[in-house]
């Protein structure tokens, strides 16, 4: 009378305690992959560096407007100028692909994030990318009163997350730390609540202090004194300590700034958790979007509005100035190993900061404010079928307590198709053991090979039996990761001092001049730019 | 004497061919497949015997007395084949396997039969004659036994019996060697000893064949698995007992073949009489070919379209004659167009309209399953849907898991169709649920263009089926959405209360 009694489901808890086991759920497993290395040659990168021995150009290009960087900043910029019919800019990428850290790979299983994977549900007040999400799909309508109907299928879909703790996956993160450690809980308590109190605090102006994007939030900054301490220091001054709450917290810290709370600034770490008061008619309100090829969904979305202006290959090497209020930029194609000097009336910059400070050694050599940007590795692995029977489902994200490594990204949960064998996981590790430099330098000399080894050692003290079941394995070396906003860099007023254009000929738009790598930041620097560009005399003219 | 040997030419190559042929059948019926099997049964069988004659040079003396051995051992071997390979199908790790090294083991011994049984006559006939007669006699016992082997030999004896008779006639030929007077032979006693023994062992096995039969079909078959397959997308397992067989999926139960009748009487009749006059089907899931074969006894219908993700499982049920003689051979209905697709993606991709749309699909026992239940999937479904058109959902136990089912037709619901509960008793299920859905407000259907030989469905049946007692009644549920997947919680949590 049973239809699904005839096999239970098998719960093999893991044999080994604290490790995770694979179990082989059908062909023999190999130990034979492919390897690649993805992203643009470290000797090409470099090249950046060693300026003095710069060739002459081959050819000279004249372009009114000129994006250096493709990232999601430079493509929004482009995105809102095609929006209103200009043609007239051309962006330059050093990748071979658009998206910056939104890139993606692909295998015949499927598509897979290179590094960001997710956006979360947006605040009202961020019309412009309400807007976006509407004209792709991602918004299906508005409610009379202006609270947007996401579209499911770009909803991260159950089951979300589960966390590796005491030898088992349990389902959610926050709840299963509690499950385990039911003594702390009322100090996360206490902890939430002082979130929200941050969540709901307004400056003098009335607006709320933390808000993404910043354009709106509150000016005053009358919460300075969080960004001159350290998270952990203000975490300790306010009895936020325990087990369980010290993991999480890092644990977040890690996720979106590469660097754990000892190297975050309060402000920074109390943004996190209060800059977000999204409303949705038809998820949570801390839902997230998301695409099996992660951010590159929404770049390629951006691009898809001016396809032809955009080339990569193309690396930057340098900036002049050529005559008044023009550029002259050398850049190379490290693909056709050409030189071309392009000449510009109007320069946007949408480089990381220290890139823009060497781009610009010879013509604006000003102190720049240059923030840390930890470096990362991100790894897909391409798995035959297996599965780890040890508790809650896999989910879309997994996340393993007390490891170096984040977790892991279960690609294939986006997808609506039935799965048919192998899987599809990206696995993320903010390298933060040292100093940044001094891990880039490390990370400089190691060959493919060396890599290869680390992030399948890696990998196996995760899952020891791992080597078995890899057929693909694809790494993604991030030098520069994303800004990590330590002390005193947010509320530096040098910040947004070193954003402002220079006699409107030259334009800055990154995620580092906003403090916080969110796409939304990305989005926001972008939109403000072109009206920038757009209102300037002249440039309408020039059409 | 000449004409002694010359018959028994024909009797051991009509055997010979009898028992590549068994092989080849229950390698097919056992194993599925049939192409495959019986082709690389033949390939086997062919080559072994291409061995056995290449060894007979290296048999030098006594050529009679070896050629009495090899009889009695094909008699043997061959006689118990189908019985062997019946009873140990269960029992042996790699089957396939020992098909092969018995094929082969038989083979090299009936390749050894003609180059012997030539070397024999070589000083009774010319060389010419003796060639063509050989083999003149050789091909016509094989004619005989193909024609005799399906048209007679399986239907009136079955494979058992069938394979006995043949190693019966085997021995005989080595017996009426051993007792013939004007053939010499060495050592008679022992030869008489052990042809006789043969000679009763198999006659007696021949008497008591229809209980071997259901001895090994016992061993074989009692709620044992009868066929398993891991596919990319599911584990298919059929098993046996002796009221049917059953099919699960991934450890489900999928259908019981004493009762699916009911269950697909069930989906399919209502949703046919709530359309008016309905052309095109679509069926998603469904590769079993029962909906199909339901549908077929509707004349009207112009076209069916059948949506299933697994290519195994529409194979099975089209080329195993077991499976396909369930459902009347439906699969190979020429009004219907099989696709093997996920139905989501296909739903997405095609642009085609239809008056009904069947939807069976395994339980959401699982977060992928679970996708094809969302709203997102029924918003999907409708866009394929005729201005009158309905479908119908199976849709799990309302007894069993409730808020599971209810939660199916709340999310039906939600997409701005208008639903139409009804359940029915399945022994082997339970009370099942299904959900009939329409653009358009539900009248009642209209019962009057059904087929009259139906076994179990009929009007005054489904109005009670549309009456849910207290314990079934309606709840308020969640939404199944793909960023909930609010019915796996449900299900998982109903039915492992239930268990
Ligand atoms: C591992 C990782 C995971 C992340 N996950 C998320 C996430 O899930 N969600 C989220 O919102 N954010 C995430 N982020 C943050 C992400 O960085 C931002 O969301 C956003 O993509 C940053 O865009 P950007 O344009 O400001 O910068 P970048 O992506 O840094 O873009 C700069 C672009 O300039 C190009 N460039 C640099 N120098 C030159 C030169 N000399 N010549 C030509 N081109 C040049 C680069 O190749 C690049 O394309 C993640 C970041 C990392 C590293």
């Amino acid at each position: 009378m049973n239809r699904r009694s005839f096999v239970k489901r098998l719960a093999l808890g893991s044999l080994a305690l604290g490790q995770l086991n694979l179990i082989q759920a059908c062909k023999a497993p190999s130990t034979q992959w492919k390897f690649k290395r993805s992203g643009i040659p470290m000797s090409v990168a470099h090249s950046l560096r060693s300026r003095s021995t710069l060739p002459t150009p081959s050819a000279v290009v004249e372009h009114d407007c000129i994006i250096i960087g493709a990232g999601i900043s430079g493509l929004s910029v482009g995105y809102h100028l095609a929006k209103t019919g200009a043609t007239n800019f051309l962006v330059l990428e050093m990748e071979e692909q658009i998206g910056g850290n939104a890139q993606f790979g692909e295998t015949n299983t499927g598509k897979f994030p290179q590094g960001a994977h997710y956006l979360p549900v947006q605040n009202l007040e961020n019309q412009p990318l309400l807007d976006f999400l509407h004209a792709i799909g991602s918004i299906s309508h508005f409610s009379l009163d202006g609270i947007p109907y996401y579209n499911e299928a770009n909803l991260c879909h159950e089951p979300e997350e589960r966390l590796f703790i005491n030898g088992k996956w349990h389902e959610g993160i926050v709840e299963a730390l509690l499950q385990v450690y039911p003594n702390e809980k009322p100090i996360w308590d206490r902890f939430f609540r002082r979130m929200q109190y941050f969540q709901a605090y307004k400056g003098a102006d009335g607006k709320d202090v933390f808000y993404i994007p910043e354009r709106f939030a509150s000016l005053s900054h009358d919460l300075v004194h969080l960004d001159q301490l350290s998270f952990q220091a203000y975490l300790t001054e306010n009895d936020f300590r325990c087990t369980s709450l010290d993991w999480y917290l890092n644990y977040c810290c890690r996720d979106d700034y590469g660097q754990n709370t000892a190297n975050i600034s309060a402000f920074a770490g109390i943004h996190y958790f209060a800059a977000r008061k999204a409303k949705s008619k038809n998820c949570s309100n801390d839902a997230m979007l998301t695409w099996p090829e992660g951010n590159a969904f929404l770049a390629n979305q951006l691009a898809s509005a001016f396809p032809t202006q955009i080339q990569c290959t193309t690396l930057v090497l340098r900036v002049q100035k050529s005559g008044d209020k023009r550029y002259e930029l050398l850049a190379y194609n490290w693909k056709k190993k050409t030189y071309t000097a392009y000449i510009t009336r109007r320069l946007v910059i949408c480089t990381p900061r220290h890139v823009r400070a060497r781009l610009l050694a010879d013509t604006d050599n000003r102190n720049w404010l240059v923030p840390t940007h930890q470096p990362w590795w991100v790894a897909t692995v391409e798995l035959k079928p297996f599965s780890d029977f040890s508790g809650a489902f896999l989910s879309w994200d997994n996340v393993i307590f007390a490891h170096q490594t984040l977790g892991y990204i279960h690609n294939l949960n986006q997808q609506i198709a039935q799965p048919n064998g192998n899987t599809l996981l990206t696995f993320y590790k903010p390298l933060d053991s040292t100093s940044a430099s001094e891990i880039r330098k490390a990370y400089e000399h190691q060959t493919d090979s060396e890599l290869e080894a680390e992030i399948v050692s890696e990998l196996k003290s995760i899952y020891p039996e791992i080597e078995k079941y890899i057929c693909y394995l694809e790494v993604r070396l991030w030098g520069h990761g994303m800004v990590s906003p330590g002390i005193n860099y947010v509320t530096n007023p040098m910040r947004k001092e070193q954003q402002k254009s220079v006699d409107g000929a030259l334009y800055f738009a990154h995620t580092d001049d906003a403090g916080f790598s969110l796409f939304e930041e990305a989005f926001d620097l972008g939109y403000q730019l072109a009206n920038q560009l757009l209102n300037t005399n002249g440039y309408v003219d020039s059409l | 004497m000449r004409i002694l040997f010359l018959v028994s030419v024909a009797v051991i190559a009509t055997c010979g061919l009898i028992y590549e042929l068994i092989a080849g059948t229950l390698a097919s019926y056992l194993l599925g497949d049939s192409i495959t099997q019986f082709s690389t049964i033949i390939g086997v069988y062919l080559f072994s015997m291409g061995i056995g004659s290449y060894f007979s040079k290296f048999v030098q003396k006594r050529i009679l007395e070896t050629f009495i051995v090899v009889e009695i051992l094909v008699g043997l071997l061959g006689g118990f084949s189908s019985t062997l390979l019946y009873s140990l199908f269960n029992h042996l790790e790699s089957f396939q396997f020992f098909i092969y090294a018995l094929i082969g083991t038989i083979g090299i011994l009936v390749g050894l039969e003609i180059p012997l049984m030539m070397r024999i006559l070589k000083d009774e006939f010319d060389f010419k004659d003796l060639v063509s007669h050989i083999f003149s006699f050789d091909y016509a016992g094989a004619l005989l036994a193909s024609l005799a082997f399906p048209l007679f030999f399986v239907p009136q004896m079955g494979l058992i019996k069938t394979s006995l008779f043949f190693g019966i006639l085997n021995v005989l030929i080595a017996l009426l060697l051993i007792f013939n007077r004007k053939v010499k032979i060495q050592r008679t006693r022992t030869f008489q000893l052990i042809g006789t023994t043969s000679f009763i062992v198999l006659l007696v096995a021949f008497v008591l064949g229809d209980k071997i039969l259901r001895y090994t079909e016992d061993m074989a078959y009692d709620e044992k698995v009868i066929y398993s397959k891991s596919t990319p997308y599911q584990r298919i397992t059929l098993t046996s007992d002796k009221n049917g067989t059953k099919l699960f999926l991934n450890g489900n139960l999928q259908f019981y073949s004493a009762d699916e009748y009911r269950y697909h009487e069930a989906l399919v009749h209502p949703v046919m009489s709530l359309v008016a006059n309905p052309k095109k089907v679509l069926i998603l899931g469904g590769g079993d070919g029962f909906a199909v074969r339901e549908l077929i006894k509707y004349k009207t219908i112009e076209s069916i379209q059948l949506v299933d993700l697994d290519p195994e499982m529409t194979r099975l049920f089209k080329r195993n004659p077991q499976l396909s003689a369930l459902n009347d051979s439906a699969l190979f209905h020429p009004k219907l167009r099989i696709t093997n697709q996920d139905a989501f993606i296909w739903l997405k991709t095609n642009k085609h309209v239809y008056d009904v749309i069947l939807i069976d699909l395994p339980d959401p026992s699982n977060f992928s399953l679970g996708k094809l239940y969302t709203d997102q999937f029924y918003k999907a479904v409708g866009e394929h849907l005729t201005k009158n058109g309905a479908l119908v959902v199976q849709s799990t136990s309302p007894f069993v898991a409730p808020k599971s089912y209810w939660c199916i037709a709340n999310t039906l619901q939600i997409t701005g169709l208008k639903i139409l509960p009804y359940h029915t008793f399945i022994p082997s299920f339970g009370d099942w649920g299904y959900l009939l859905a329409s653009k358009q407000a539900t009248r009642q259907p209209d019962f009057s263009k059904m087929p009259s030989n139906l076994r179990f469905f009929s009007p005054d049946a489904f109005e009670s089926m549309c009456y849910f007692p207290k314990d079934v009644a309606y709840r308020t549920t969640e939404i199944n959405r793909l960023n909930n997947q609010a019915l796996v919680h449900y299900f998982e949590t109903e039915w492992n209360q239930f268990q």
